[in-house]
């Protein structure tokens, strides 16, 4: 009887944290900070496309061809990946694209970690601090909201508010 | 003798009395030949003027007058015709003049009766007192064709300067009550007109009605088929948020691309997207075993091109660090005295970066003749085992 109590108290708690956890609102706060993140973090990665394609060159994993275009293109998908996360207009896509973004900075770090490269991240600023496993973990706690995003943002997305007034209309 | 003389007084009675007999129906004869004249006359006729003009020449030659004047007044509508002959000249009758002259008729009537067909002689001679009219009537006579339709005949004297007849007042009487029933259906097949006039524009308009409902309707019925396209696309649209579709990501790439490549071609701080290395000659290359000789003999320097991080982890021994990114400071502290001539080697790349071809371009940008790219860089030096600095 005592161990049925105690079960059913268990399941209680675990209802209560999926609730929690699973939580639009937390959602959207993963929303506003992850898309605040990838905008700050593309101004300056678009102003100073030199030092960004220095930083993207010291990883040593894309070939030699292709840095400049990718240091030019990515920080502009970020803003605009962002900027639409933020507003919730194609959100899911955006959302998605920037879980690819992280996926691929995780699998970078992990693999300079490996290498011990001598470099910073370069999330932020060419001049960061010298990349370890807490990058990594932070890269992975991203990631995970990012996910968290997508499968639970539902509120005060722009485009489905527009969408709904016609709808009303 | 007395009997001839008798029967002589007889005969010559018998014989008057034929005459006034003969007489009397020549008169009815006559009356009755006006009368089928005028009808045959304003048979065919359904304008009032017109059947106007018809009668007034038709008393006056029956009754062989000079002067003749009908004038009849719709109410109702505030129209009037006038028909004239003879030798009156009347002024331009308006309607306000037209409908004062009907009244003083009506004044002046014997019979003061306004209802339908109703004739009746004009018996006051002081009808026109105060106004002008052109003719003085020998014989006046209103009628009312309805309460609302009325008007007067006005003869002037006979040319024979005989005076009308009782028979040839009962004549004109009942012309006049002819004239009157053919006015009244002028009249009727006016309002008749009218009304199919009226019925008519009705039609059109029932018509134009029709062709704006149907073009209304058609209207609307495009207009829900738009609703219902719009309700569907917005349906789609509501359930596409949720999804993530192909083209989403081509366009966010697409407008990435776009964006990022304007800004850089205006950028002060742009790169260039293409290699620089590409549009270059290729570097001299030196082999790992040649460069350890030269640099035994100290007749090389070696160049370190990779970022410090690189080359604080390990580096040739005696290597210069000198990456592009600080070539010009490195340079001026370390190369500024060294002779153009001597034998510079340089190395450093990765998948990522060929810093050795870029610092090597840039010495020979400053005169230096005899620069060259070791071959396969710090890692056939580390395969050969040759000494390493950390």
């Amino acid at each position: 009887m005592e161990e049925k109590r105690i079960s059913v108290g268990k399941m209680k708690i675990f209802k209560f944290a999926q609730k929690i956890v699973t939580h639009r609102y937390l959602s959207l706060a993963f929303r506003l900070y992850i898309a605040g993140i990838f905008i700050y973090a593309a101004m300056y990665k678009i102003s100073y496309a030199g030092e960004f394609a220095e930083t993207i060159a010291s990883y040593r994993i894309i070939p030699y061809w292709s840095v400049n275009i990718t240091a030019v293109v990515m920080p502009w998908l970020e803003l605009i990946c962002g900027l639409l996360l933020i507003s919730g207009i194609r959100a899911k896509a955006a959302v998605s694209v920037i879980i690819g973004l992280l996926a691929v900075f995780t699998i970078a770090i992990v693999v300079n970690l490996i290498r011990d490269t001598p470099i910073g991240c370069g999330c932020f600023k060419s001049l960061d601090e010298k990349m370890d496993w807490t990058t990594l973990v932070r890269d992975l706690i991203w990631l995970s909201m990012a996910i968290h995003i997508y499968f639970f943002d539902t509120l005060f997305h722009l485009e489905k508010k527009s969408i709904m007034r016609i709808k009303d209309v | 003798m007395a009997d001839a003389e008798h029967y002589k007084e007889s005969h010559q009675e018998i014989l008057e009395e034929a005459r006034k007999t003969r007489e009397n129906l020549d008169r009815k004869d006559f009356h009755l030949k006006a009368l089928l004249d005028t009808s045959r006359e304003l048979s065919g006729l359904t304008d009032p003027k017109k059947i106007m003009d018809a009668f007034l020449l038709m008393i006056m030659g029956t009754f062989s007058v000079g002067q003749g004047y009908i004038l009849f007044c719709d109410r109702e509508s505030k129209i009037h015709w006038v028909a004239e002959r003879g030798d009156i000249e009347t002024p331009e009758t308006d309607w306000e003049t037209a409908d004062s002259l009907i009244f003083r008729c009506f004044d002046g009537a014997e019979n003061k009766s306004l209802l339908p067909m109703s004739i009746s002689k004009v018996v006051d001679n002081n009808i026109f007192s105060g106004i002008e009219f052109p003719m003085t009537p020998e014989k006046a006579l209103f009628f009312a064709a309805d309460t609302q339709a009325m008007g007067f005949i006005f003869l002037g004297p006979k040319i024979s300067e005989t005076l009308f007849t009782e028979d040839e007042e009962e004549l004109l009487f009942t012309l006049t009550a002819s004239f009157v029933i053919y006015l009244k259906n002028a009249r009727a097949f006016t309002t008749i007109q009218n009304l199919n006039k009226d019925l008519e524009k009705r039609n059109i308009e029932l018509e134009q009605t029709i062709t704006e409902l149907t073009e209304a309707k058609q209207t609307i019925s495009v207009l829900e088929k738009a609703g219902d396209r719009i309700k569907s696309l917005i349906h789609h649209e509501v359930k596409r948020i949720g999804q993530v579709a192909p083209l989403d990501f081509a366009l966010l790439f697409v407008i990435s691309i776009v964006l990022s490549l304007l800004f850089n071609l205006t950028s002060p701080n742009g790169i260039p997207v293409v290699p620089p290395s590409w549009k270059r000659p290729a570097p001299d290359f030196i082999s790992v075993e040649k460069t350890q000789k030269a640099l035994k003999k100290n007749q090389a320097v070696i160049v370190d091109a990779r970022p410090v991080e690189f080359y604080k982890q390990e580096h040739i021994l005696s290597a210069i660090n000198m990456p592009p990114s600080i070539f010009d400071i490195v340079y001026m502290m370390k190369f500024s005295n060294v002779d153009p001539d001597t034998e510079i080697i340089i190395y450093g790349r990765n998948i990522s970066r060929q810093y050795d071809e870029e610092v090597a371009h840039r010495l020979k940008m400053e005169d230096h003749e005899n620069v060259s790219v070791l071959k396969g860089g710090i890692f056939a030096w580390k395969k050969k085992g040759y000494q390493l600095e950390k």
